[in-house]
């Protein structure tokens, strides 16, 4: 059994070491201005890209806008990609910027408008255009009460479970101290936990 | 235990299950949970909702995905310069046979054939104006280069920024007795004509009664004491054609070779007085505000100040006419494309969509006409609404006359 553990645990390296290897193949190409290349690795990652900034914005036109645009300018900035690195985290990167300065935009925007606004648009829970890419009830359920989280608690939630960032790197990156990522974080789990109980 | 511990180390389990705890804290946790039914029920559920996201967050297989990165591969292409594959594109030419091409071969020569046979007649249609201004100017001035009744349009061009608009024509209407026989007399009094009617009438040799139809058919209208060669280079507008609009209209010499045709002569005798009536209106315009001149300001300051007011107010109206066509199908995919997020889509719309280009220019013109009038008025809510309107183009981010209104507003700061 530990044997088999073990190869099992050696064959998914030796695939992660060759999906690697194959990712800096393409992404050599790429900056060789191989376009197709580059659209390899558009669809090797989109999915999960399109999956994180949906969490972190919640809206399905604004996610895929985003997704679009964290590409465009993946593209144009693959000059400074440093060659070695997993493209993922680089690329999630500058989505994360771009969502997060979104979010900060509409915050504002919001201030401004919310005395007109409040009261005539409650949170939806419509999941829209991503039912059809949710196969089953419990995933919708799971976006739908993502969804309805507080932008605070979402924010962090979805940086510490989708992108795997540190309590440390999520403060830093939101401009918020670590006691608080700490305690947005359990508000998040305690909110998900509630809505989701009878399928956990 | 109290509750306060109790309470403590059950807001710690998110962070001990992430292993961010300190490890003295972490030891104190792993004490209590032995201790607590309850922190061990919120440890599990905590726990297991990981599990369900790992197991329930993937989203499925679909069309959708491919489109997406399709749809995303086009974004990306239309941000790059575009290149052409010349191997590619001869062999796609040789593997065509010869024949293929001939009924568009044939089509351009008797294209070619009706321009050659035709050619003073088509280019006397076209309403010719220099792209560029052909004088260096002091101030910045706006001319009618002309009217026509096919279009209903004006045509300012602002020297210094560059700026064409095209405006309705006001409805024509029989100005007032005083202010016709004023302004009737004023026009006349300067020197009305085209340099090139003036050659034109020169080589044709025409009739002094000849010459009052041709004075009358062709008034420019310039800013007092400003008069500058480009004014002289613009023709007058029988018809305004799309490529006016465009702004790609043909150099403005062609309008002197083309003088001292009968035709041209005659048509213009026929259009003149509608082209009269109308430039005197909008003369009107241009110089009605004149009795609320302000004072403290000499007469050719005071006549500057009325220009650009009745700018702005044209721009104003322009910029009317702009948001009106936010409902077409284009003005809302504009609409929709407004939000930082979609820069890509917003590329993609304003390197097709002329509206959009008018829309800047709108902007940059209006930007002008509110400084020069809050440079020249006294008038405090004038000046205000000028600063407020420069003041929000020079917070825009999204503005392409952003730093200009910035420029603007440090020199009113100078006033």
């Amino acid at each position: 059994m530990i044997e088999k553990n073990k190869e099992e645990k050696g064959s998914a390296a030796v695939d992660r070491a060759e999906d690697r290897a194959d990712e800096q193949a393409l992404v050599q190409a790429a900056l060789a201005g191989d376009r197709k290349a580059f659209g390899q690795l558009l669809r090797r990652h989109q999915k999960r890209l399109f999956r994180f900034v949906y969490g972190l914005l919640g809206d399905f036109d604004q996610a895929e806008d985003m997704v679009q645009e964290a590409f465009v300018k993946a593209y144009g900035a693959l000059g400074s990609f440093e060659g070695g690195r997993d493209f993922y985290p680089w690329l999630s990167t500058i989505a994360r910027n771009l969502a997060l300065n979104m979010m900060a935009r509409e915050r504002r925007k919001e201030s401004l408008d919310q005395i007109h606004e409040r009261g005539f648009d409650p949170p939806s829970g419509d999941l829209g255009p991503l039912e059809q890419l949710t196969a089953r009830e419990s995933q919708q359920r799971f976006y739908t009460a993502l969804k309805a989280l507080p932008e605070q608690y979402r924010t962090v939630f979805m940086l510490r479970h989708f992108e795997e960032m540190s309590y440390e790197d999520i403060a830093a990156q939101l401009k918020i101290p670590p006691g608080t990522v700490d305690s947005r974080l359990y508000r998040a789990r305690q909110l998900l936990v509630a809505a989701l109980k009878d399928l956990l | 235990m109290n509750q306060l511990d109790h309470s403590y180390f059950q807001q710690r389990l998110s962070a001990y299950v992430d292993g961010e705890l300190e490890p003295s804290v972490r030891a104190q946790v792993k004490e209590h949970l032995r201790d607590c039914a309850e922190c061990r029920d919120c440890l599990k559920e905590i726990e297991k909702l990981g599990d369900f996201i790992a197991r329930e967050s993937g989203l499925a297989e679909s069309d959708y995905w491919e489109q997406a990165a399709q749809r995303i591969e086009r974004a990306i292409a239309a941000t790059q310069p575009k290149t052409v594959d010349l191997q590619t594109e001869r062999a796609q030419r040789r593997a065509s046979p010869w024949w293929w091409r001939a009924p568009a071969i044939a089509a351009s020569v008797l294209f070619l054939g009706y321009i050659t046979l035709n050619e003073s007649s088509i280019l006397r249609d076209e309403v010719l104006i220099p792209d560029q201004p052909s004088d260096t100017q002091q101030i910045p001035q706006f001319e009618v280069i002309g009217t026509g009744m096919d279009t209903n349009a004006y045509v300012f061009e602002g020297p210094s920024t560059g700026l064409r608009v095209i405006r309705p024509a006001p409805p024509a209407h029989e100005p007032k007795e005083e202010i016709t026989d004023k302004y009737v007399r004023k026009l006349e009094n300067k020197p009305e004509t085209t340099l090139a009617e003036r050659d034109h009438r020169q080589e044709s040799g025409l009739s002094g009664q000849e010459n009052t139809e041709l004075d009358k058919s062709i008034v420019t209208i310039s800013s007092p004491d400003l008069t500058t060669k480009a004014q002289h280079d613009a023709a007058p507008a029988a018809k305004m054609p799309e490529e006016v609009k465009a702004g790609n209209a043909p150099p403005a010499e062609k309008v002197v070779s083309d003088s001292g045709d009968q035709n041209y002569r005659e048509r213009n005798r026929e259009k003149g007085t509608f082209i009269l009536r109308d430039t005197l209106h909008l003369t009107t315009d241009l110089y009605s505000v004149e009795k609320s001149g302000e004072s403290g300001l000499s007469e050719l300051q005071n006549e500057e100040l009325t220009y650009w007011r009745s700018i702005r107010d044209s721009l104003v109206q322009q910029a009317a006419l702009i948001k009106k066509q936010d409902s077409s199908p284009i003005g809302q995919a504009l609409k929709y494309a407004q939000t930082p997020a979609r820069t890509g889509l917003r590329t993609a719309l304003s390197s097709e969509d002329p509206r959009q280009r008018t829309e800047n220019q709108t902007e940059t013109g209006l930007l002008e006409a509110w400084y020069q009038v809050c440079r020249l008025t006294s008038d405090s809510t004038e000046i205000n609404q000028g600063i407020g309107f420069i003041e929000k183009v020079a917070v825009d981010q999204g503005s392409g006359n952003r730093e200009s209104a910035q420029d603007f507003l440090q020199q009113l700061g100078k006033h």
